[in-house]
């Protein structure tokens, strides 16, 4: 039995007696609660239960030694508390009656607490606080809430009681299989409470010490617990956890790498995924990155990996991205569930655009349009995910999704309309809007809670910087008067700092300048989608409105310029309000600089708010010497480790005493400043795919000085002086073919093509003539500098990293030609010339010239053997689609030979799939077109006189291989997703 | 401390831990049960030790249970030497799961506790 006790509803006596006093036959605890009367073992001492109730306890232990508890229920306080909580306006309003259990409900996280810290509670003050709090706040902790945390609390309090238990060694394995289900349920619950905020710190350190010395006390050896302590951990040092799981992903891979058999594909995603570890690593890219990548990830890579260590691969993965969630939760000041849910609707888009992108020449205009709002959503979401700018993108690509569909408002669910989508299934659609509906009113509640605004302000006012931006960029390509295209650049360069950071110094005289725009009246404001109207109804606004963007922009600049307006916050960690809910700044944090906006936006914004031109401080450079006209933010990029030594992951506090220093200093030391790439707004904002390209002459200014300027030295970036002038390169004409076949466009005259070295016409050493077999030996022995090296270089200078995607969807070129023929250029003309091509939009009608004359000369190439092959083949009756086809695949082949060798890794079953489904619906539509003339090449035959054959003919149908490559990206989102909760997907 | 290292309860009741679950936890309260070994050896040291030393312990503390707690713990802490620290402690979260359950049943916030030392009559105090 217990100890001798009596116990009523206001009063409770206990007496801890010596076991000497042998309490197992003497105790006697009276039990009376509730109006019912238990009476134990009343036989003690031969006194019956009635003494002791009349008497009371002591005259039963009255001769003993005991420590004695006696109280009860403290009727004052609760009167005084309750008398406070009517006398208090705001606890009388928001807090419950205290002193009545039942407002408080039958949880008691107080006693559960209690149970599992047990007496190291007094030196956890922190926690008593923190369940005070809860207990006092149940607006901010509904029943749900309460109850995980309850239970969490139980759990940690069972798994302690375990840890005492004296246990049996055949109880062992049972007690010790009950401590670990035990430990990974604790560890489940209270990363789910610390991800949405609902626990702090202090619980989950407290909560990670008992599962540590539970794993330690029952010697699990578990990788699922030892998984789930690292992200517990790792929620607790954030600091190291991104670089620490980094680090081990990166020696995983590398051990895939040493598999003999791993084919190019892998060799090339790992690669890939290894590059951009280091990029995160090294502060040339967002951590965000790496989910996107990690993604695109074969699940096949797994099985190069041993047995034993396949499990701890899978693990590394979870983590990393686990991580990357927690460190930009970290540096957003948000949740760390919110980051999830939005990265993984981001990822969503991401893996839809690269897998669009795969079939570009195949996409219809629709899909084409949608392809490149999606690039420009995920391209912004990397740059900036919390900012104007992305809920400006996405708002549009939830506009551009409901244009191209049939039925939009036709009841809750839109109709796809089959004909604009070919290549988009309607679960692709439907996913799209899903995430755009996710990340929509997440980033935009989010923006609203840190600016103390409405979501509706916050949305109406990022959807109408985007309607300005796209107006202006829609009145750039029709101005041919220099002064009014400089003038054009300076306001989209203004537009992209307001959206990039609203709260700037000079956000209010930008707004002002755009009210008094004229374009303004032009523009028309777009209503509000359901998911900002639901999120509006959420916080019990006003029913929403549509007003004029001048009205919005009215109503944006009397925030920016109210004197009421509260401050950001400054200190830039993410501060706990919830002991005090009423405060303003409650979900106010962390809004100084919103991630992704780089140190040279703060530079600018601390400047004279005149000056236009962003400085961009790079390495060796002084930064007030390098100028990127039209440039806004794109990452936000660490300081670069010396040597080995791991960096600690820049919380926004640095960065904000980062800027804080930068203001106060005109001249900065370049290692001092992180490397900031930003990215040109005008001409690097995501063209439309089939948008006509805009003749040159119109596209570049005039210059002052005929004269051709000196290549820009490697420190600077090329600006307007030397951008190639018009009369100095004619310029080809826009392509009149139509959106639809952007890879048929060719100049009108030979002579438009600018004087270049045509990689195609030059003369194999052997032969002396051209062939095709030449001409992709050629190519691919161009080495310095490469493509790739362009690329990385071109990105780091204007940080415009997806200059490669849009130079495919620009020309309508594959992938492989555009490196070709972009390295063929670079090699024979420099990369200063490359970047001038960029700059003046020439590249594009280079490449698509070059493409087509690379087409020509491969038909001129084929032997008559491979003419009459091709006539006994299925296809015969489009020989010209079959040249084009098997000499492709036939150089392709050959490039990619070379590209191993030179660690360009490119696997041509991609292009051989891309080609193939390109083939196939040539071969439909000349079925149906029967009236078309033959070819004549058929009777031509080009011969090499080196003898060239080439390869067989590919097979058509080689279905294996691409149904492989088209089914692990499907696999990949599932996987992402079922990874994205590491603690979820173990077990 | 190895689990081993300690003598079994006499009753270790392991098939009711199994069966652990949030919502019958604490069905069973602390007064229907036998103290635990662990438990009962703590209060025998401590006792003791106040005994044997001719200690007075006479603690009272009111306000929420947490507060209560906390203060019975610190100035018992006070009055034992740092050897005892573990008995003080186990011997204390003993006394916790009586108050909480005592507070659960009764749906007491508040408490008004006095705990302190009785010696048997006819010891010099």
């Amino acid at each position: 039995m217990s100890f001798p006790a009596r116990i009523y509803p206001e009063q409770i006596e206990l007496a801890l007696v010596h076991s000497r006093d042998n309490v197992n036959d003497k105790s006697q605890t009276i039990v009376d609660l509730m109006g019912g009367n238990r009476v134990k073992n009343l036989d003690m001492a031969g006194m019956g239960s009635n003494a002791v109730k009349d008497l009371g306890l002591l005259s039963v232990v009255a001769s003993k030694d005991c420590f004695m508890l006696a109280g009860g229920k403290s009727l004052h306080n609760n009167n005084r508390n309750l008398a406070q909580n009517i006398a208090s306006p705001v606890g009388g309003a928001l807090a419950p009656d205290i002193g009545s259990a039942a407002a408080l409900g039958d949880v008691r996280l107080d006693l559960n607490l209690l149970r599992a810290v047990g007496s190291d509670i007094v030196s956890m003050p922190a926690l008593m606080t923190e369940i005070q709090v809860m207990m006092s706040n149940p607006l901010a902790y509904p029943p749900e809430i309460t109850d995980k945390i309850n239970t969490l609390l139980l759990d940690v309090a069972n798994l302690n009681n375990l840890m005492q238990l004296g246990v049996l060694p055949e109880a062992r394995l049972s007690i010790e299989s009950l401590a670990k289900e035990l430990s990974l349920r604790i560890a489940d619950t209270s990363m789910a409470l610390f991800d949405t905020n609902k626990i702090s710190k202090d619980m989950l350190e407290f909560v990670t010490g008992v599962v540590d010395k539970a794993r330690t006390e029952f010697n699990i050896t578990s990788d699922d617990i030892n998984f789930k302590m690292i992200a517990m951990e790792g929620r607790l040092n954030n600091e190291n956890y991104l670089i620490t799981t980094i680090e081990d992903l990166k020696q995983n891979l590398a051990l895939a790498l040493q598999n003999p058999d791993i084919t190019d594909l892998q060799r090339a995603e790992i690669t890939k995924t290894l590059e951009t570890l280091s990029a995160v690593i090294a502060g040339e890219k967002n951590s965000l990155n790496i989910t996107a990548v990690l993604a695109s990830l074969s699940p096949s890579i797994i099985e190069l990996l041993p047995e034993n260590k396949q499990a701890a691969f899978a693990n590394s993965i979870t983590a990393t991205i686990d991580a990357v969630y927690v460190t930009a939760a970290s540096q957003l000041g948000i949740s760390i569930d919110q980051m999830r849910t939005i990265d993984t609707a981001m990822l969503t888009m991401a893996t839809t655009a690269q897998d669009l992108s795969q079939k570009l020449e195949l996409l219809s205009p629709a899909e084409r349009e949608i392809l490149t709002q999606l690039q420009a959503s995920v391209t912004m979401y990397h740059q900036s995910p919390l900012s104007l700018a992305t809920i400006g993108e996405i708002s549009k690509l939830q506009t551009t999704l409901a244009d191209q569909m049939s039925g939009q408002n036709s009841g809750q669910n839109n109709v796809v309309n089959l004909d604009n989508f070919k290549n988009i299934s309607p679960e692709m659609i439907s996913a799209l809007l899903q995430s755009v509906d996710t990340v929509l009113p997440a980033v935009t509640n989010i923006l609203a809670e840190k600016w103390n605004m409405s979501p509706q302000e916050v949305y109406s006012i990022a959807t109408t910087l985007m309607a300005a931006k796209d107006a202006y960029e829609l009145e750039l390509k029709t101005t041919t008067n220099a002064a009014d295209s400089d003038a054009i650049q300076k306001i989209l360069n203004d537009i992209a700092q307001v959206q990039l950071n609203p709260f700037s110094p000079q956000s209010a005289a930008i707004v002002t300048s755009l009210i008094q725009s004229p374009i303004m009246e032009r523009m028309a404001t777009a209503e509000l989608p359901s998911s900002i109207q639901n999120l509006i109804s959420l916080h019990g606004d006003a029913p929403p409105t549509t007003p004029t963007a001048h009205d919005i922009f009215a109503r944006f600049e009397s925030i920016l310029s109210s004197p009421d307006r509260i401050e950001p916050i400054t200190t830039g960690q993410p501060v706990d309000f919830r002991a005090d809910p009423t405060h303003p700044h409650t979900n106010f944090v962390d809004n100084v600089i919103p991630f992704g906006l780089p140190i040279a936006v703060a530079v600018a914004a601390a400047g004279d708010p005149t000056t236009s031109p962003i400085i961009i401080p790079t390495a060796g450079t002084p930064a007030n010497d390098v100028v990127a006209p039209h440039s806004a933010p794109v990452l936000t990029v660490a300081p670069q480790p010396a040597g080995n030594e791991i960096p600690e992951t820049p919380t926004v506090k640095d960065r904000v005493i980062v800027e804080h220093k930068i203001e106060q200093k005109a001249n900065i030391a370049p290692e001092v400043l992180p490397v900031a790439p930003v990215t040109p707004v005008a001409p690097t904002a995501p063209e439309k795919i089939d948008d006509k390209p805009v003749p040159a002459e119109q596209k570049t200014a005039p210059q002052e000085n005929p004269t051709p300027s000196p290549l820009p030295t490697e420190d600077k970036i090329p600006s307007k002086d030397t951008q190639p002038k018009p009369d100095e390169s004619p310029k080809p004409q826009a392509p009149t073919e139509g959106k639809d076949a952007p890879s048929n466009a060719e100049p009108k005259t030979q002579k438009d093509v600018p004087d270049l070295k045509d990689p195609f016409n030059e003369k194999c050493k052997d032969c002396n003539k051209a062939c095709a077999e030449c001409a992709a030996t050629f190519n691919v022995v161009a080495k310095p500098p490469k493509w790739e090296e362009f690329i990385l270089e071109y990105a780091s200078e204007t940080g415009h990293a997806n200059f490669e995607r849009m130079a495919i969807n620009e020309t309508g070129t594959p992938l492989l030609i555009v490196q070709m023929i972009g390295n063929q250029l670079i090699e024979q003309h420099g990369a200063e010339h490359m970047k001038q091509l960029i700059k003046s939009g020439d590249y594009v009608e280079i490449i698509r010239s070059e493409h087509k004359k690379q087409l020509e000369q491969m038909k001129e190439a084929l032997t008559p053997a491979q003419i009459n092959e091709f006539k006994e083949s299925p296809f015969q009756g489009d020989d010209e689609a079959l040249v084009k086809y098997t000499n492709t695949l036939k150089q392709v082949e050959q490039i990619t030979i070379k590209a191993r060798e030179e660690n360009l890794i490119i696997d041509s079953t991609v292009y051989k799939n891309k080609m193939e489904e390109k083939l196939n619906q040539i071969a439909n539509e000349n079925d149906k077109d029967t009236s078309k003339p033959k070819d004549e090449f058929n009777d031509k035959g080009g011969i090499c006189p080196k003898g060239y054959t080439g390869s067989e003919p590919s097979t058509p149908n080689k279905p294996n291989e691409p149904q492989e490559v088209t089914k692990d990206t499907s696999k990949l989102v599932r996987d992402r997703s079922s990874t994205a909760r590491p603690r979820r997907s173990l077990g | 401390m190895r689990l081993t290292a300690v003598p079994p309860s006499p009753e270790p009741d392991i098939s009711a831990i199994m069966a652990i679950t949030p919502s019958d936890t604490m069905i069973e309260r602390i007064w229907d049960k036998p103290v635990d070994y662990r438990s009962q050896k703590s209060i025998d040291k401590v006792l003791e030790y106040f005994i044997r030393n001719g200690r007075l312990l006479m603690i009272e503390a009111e306000g929420d249970v947490m507060s209560v707690v906390t203060k019975i713990i610190t100035d018992m802490k006070a009055q034992t030497p740092s050897y005892l620290a573990d008995d003080v402690d186990q011997m204390m979260n003993y006394l916790i799961a009586w108050m909480c359950d005592y507070c659960e049943e009764t749906k007491a916030h508040y408490l008004d506790i006095s705990f302190s030392l009785k010696k048997k009559m006819g010891n010099a105090a």
